[in-house]
Formats: C-alpha cells, sequence, structure tokens
C-alpha cells in the first residue's frame, strides 16, 4: 500500500491553515467536482481530494495523521513512494484502491462510516435503513427512436453482494420503452432496478438520461428538423424539384425560382414527433458553385456576367 | 436477466417521503430544499401533502451533492443550479450553431 500525500494532494504546505486547506479544497472542487467540472473522468479525482480534505479540515484526523508523516520522515517507514510536496501530479498518483486502503488503515471503519460529511448539518439520511444506490446512466438512442413508442433493450453493470458479503458485479439487461417525443436531457426511471438494498429495504433505481446521437443530416431545434439542402446556382436561379430526406421517407420540394442562399422553407409536419404535435422540416439552402469549370460553362459564367447587372457588395459603397 | 419495463415514468409523482428517499436525502433538507425553490411541490398545501415531479429528482440530488461536497450555501445552491443548467443549456446551443455552420460552409 502507498503512502498518499494528502497535502500535495491539495496542493498545500503542511503548515498550512484551515482557511488555506478549505480554500485549496473548494479550488479543486471546482475543478474536478462531477456536477460542476467539465473535463472526462473526473469523479475518482474529486474521490481523492475530498478524502484528504475530510483528514486535513479535521484537528483530530490531521494530528494522527500528521502524526504518522513525522514518524514515516523519522525512518518508522521507510517505503518508498511518498510524495516530495508541492502540487499533486497525477502521472505519479496512487490508485484509488491505495487511497482507499490507506483511509481505511489510518482511520478504520469509523473513519470510512463517516466519510464525505463535512459538514455538521446533517444533509444526508445515513441510517443504516435505506434504499440501494441508484444508477444514472446516458442512453444514446437514435432520431428516429423518437418518432414512435420504441422497445430498445440496455445492458449495465450492478454491484450485488454475494452470500459472504464481498461485492460482486453482475450485468444487468433490460427492455426499456422509449416513449415517442422524448428529447435529449430527458430522463425514463426505472423503479427499483438500481442496486440492491440490504435487508427489506427497495433496491434503487436505474436513471437514463437521454443522448441523442447526433444525425448525419439533420439537426435538432425543439420539434423541429433542419435540413441544410445543397444547390446548384442555376437550381436556385430558376426553380428546382428536389426529393428530401426525411426521418420516415422521401418527398418532393419544389424550390421557388430565385432563391437565395441561406432561405429558409418550412415543411410542416414533417419533423420530429413531439409530446403534443409534430415539429416541422425546415430546410436551408445552400447554393453550391461546381468544383470545376469547363471553356463552354465558363463562356455561359462570362455572358451571364455582363449581361446581369448586379453587385453583391452594394452596400459597402453606401 | 432480462426484464421487460415499460414504464411512462416521465409523469410519476413522488411525494415528500418518496422523494427523501429516491434521493437519500432526511426530511429537513428538503424542506430546505422547498424553502429555496430548489424542489417546487407541484400539489398540497403542507409538506404531508406535498406532491413533487420526478424530474425534480435530478436537481433535488445534484443539489444535495453540492451541498455535502462544496459547503455551498442555503441561499446560493440554487443560484449555483442555474448557473449549472444554464452553462450545459449555452453548450449545447453552441455546439447546435457550430454543427450547423459545419453544414453551411
Amino acid at each position: 500500500m502507498e503512502f498518499i500525500d494528502y497535502y500535495s494532494v491539495l496542493g498545500v504546505d503542511p503548515t498550512a491553515d484551515d482557511k488555506t486547506i478549505k480554500t485549496a479544497y473548494r479550488k479543486l472542487g471546482r475543478k474536478y467536482h462531477p456536477d460542476v467540472s467539465k473535463l472526462p473522468d473526473t469523479a475518482e479525482k474529486f474521490k481523492r481530494v475530498a478524502e484528504a480534505y475530510e483528514v486535513l479540515h479535521s484537528a483530530e484526523k490531521r494530528a494522527e495523521y500528521d502524526a504518522l508523516c513525522a514518524a514515516r520522515s523519522s525512518g518508522f517507514d521507510r517505503q518508498t513512494g511518498h510524495a516530495k510536496g508541492g502540487f499533486y501530479d497525477e502521472s505519479n498518483a496512487a490508485s484509488n484502491q491505495d487511497f482507499a486502503d490507506f483511509f481505511n488503515a489510518i482511520f478504520g471503519e469509523a473513519g470510512s462510516r463517516h466519510r464525505q460529511q463535512h459538514r455538521q448539518h446533517p444533509g444526508y439520511d445515513h441510517s443504516n435503513q435505506r434504499k440501494g444506490a441508484d444508477i444514472e446512466l446516458d442512453w444514446p438512442i437514435m432520431l428516429e427512436d423518437t418518432l414512435a413508442d420504441t422497445i430498445k433493450q440496455i445492458e449495465f453493470v450492478i454491484s450485488i453482494n454475494d452470500q459472504q458479503g464481498y461485492p460482486q458485479q453482475v450485468k444487468k439487461s433490460l427492455k426499456v420503452k422509449i416513449p415517442a417525443g422524448i428529447r435529449d436531457g430527458e430522463r425514463i426511471r426505472l423503479k427499483g432496478q438500481g442496486t440492491p438494498a440490504a435487508g427489506n429495504m427497495p433496491a434503487g433505481d436505474v436513471y437514463l438520461t437521454i443522448r441523442l446521437l447526433p444525425h448525419p443530416l439533420f439537426d435538432v431545434e425543439t420539434d423541429n428538423l433542419v435540413l441544410t439542402l445543397p444547390l446548384a446556382p442555376w437550381e436556385a436561379a430558376l426553380g428546382s424539384k428536389i426529393t428530401l430526406p426525411t426521418l420516415s421517407g422521401k418527398i418532393q420540394l419544389a424550390i421557388p425560382a430565385n432563391s437565395q442562399a441561406g432561405q429558409r422553407l418550412r415543411l410542416k409536419g414533417k419533423g420530429l414527433v413531439g409530446k403534443k404535435s409534430t415539429g416541422d422540416l425546415i430546410v436551408i439552402l445552400k447554393i453550391v458553385m461546381p468544383p470545376t469549370l469547363n471553356d463552354s460553362s465558363t463562356a455561359l459564367w462570362q455572358q451571364l456576367a455582363e449581361s446581369v447587372s448586379f453587385d453583391p457588395r452594394r452596400e459597402w459603397s453606401s | 436477466m432480462t426484464t421487460f419495463l415499460d414504464i411512462h415514468s416521465t409523469n410519476a409523482q413522488l411525494n415528500f417521503a418518496e422523494l427523501c428517499t429516491t434521493a437519500n436525502i432526511n426530511n429537513d433538507t428538503l424542506l430546505e430544499f422547498v424553502r429555496h425553490d430548489i424542489a417546487i411541490p407541484i400539489a398540497g398545501a403542507q409538506p404531508q401533502q406535498w406532491l413533487f415531479h420526478v424530474t425534480c429528482v435530478a436537481k433535488v440530488k445534484k443539489a444535495a451533492r453540492l451541498y455535502r461536497d462544496l459547503d455551498i450555501e442555503w441561499a446560493d445552491l440554487n443560484l449555483v443550479l442555474n448557473l449549472l443548467d444554464e452553462i450545459d443549456q449555452l453548450k449545447n446551443e453552441n455546439d447546435e450553431l457550430k454543427q450547423q455552420l459545419a453544414r453551411l460552409g
């Protein structure tokens, strides 16, 4: 088991006062707390920071820890791996198991029982009579899955204690109905499908947060779908009939003559199925030049340039 | 193991005790959350009669974690939650606009 330098974890000096420790903790909390941070994989990092703070902000635990450090530096424990101080170096970080083992080795079960209860105020229900842990999962689904009630399978791993009380990872598979009109960020609760609880208490719940996968063609604006439609210049100028993809099949769209780039055409009821009504398909026109011009097309463009009086930068001269 | 579920849970409602159990918080904490508009009952005049929409569970759990982990004061908690929501919303909007811009490019 590796020695954990809690001062390095918080990036403070061993002589730091309570205020400095609290400030360091809040700063790292802002950086690593999974509810606040936008960085990936911060949960474990925050757990370590919280553990270091739990030890260092309690006068009793800090004294116990400091005594251990002093014994260590006087030669009582000459194991390698003691951090040299300064800011916590992730590259040399001990594993999460090391953290947990180290904490339990010093403060035992009693310490563990009160982990992360920094406040005097009892925010959490810490009684033993509590339901099993909830499981929160992101669930990526396709836009097509939201058009009608759809049944899909989801798999995840839960931790169940075996008869000896050791946690075992068990794969669980559920078939879940996705209600039509569900949107990105919405949640489905599967009551009682989370981690089982001890005794007669109910199992935890599973919360599935819907994540709509990006579509190769369509963007989503509430209930509307947005499609960018590439047009040749002459299709925009002369008008044309285009076959458009939608989520439920192909449709014909008449492009009016003299259409402009960026123009939006609205097709009622061809968007996403909403909870109250169906959205629209919004088509944004994009005019695309041919990649190469041959002699005859260059001549035609030349003829156009000479016969049409059009200054696209007229507003610049006013 | 495979279980078939057919739950229209997005419309579910929870009473006071159920929300405490679901979010793993005690009664006093939920009372504070209601007092600071973090959890808003959709029905009921007294705590015993209060009903909450199931969608508030996520916010209540997040509030409880922030309160526990970051020593945020009750009065500041709702502001923090709202700002975090706003950041998420702006980030999503930004991603959507970037994607649309890339399609037009």
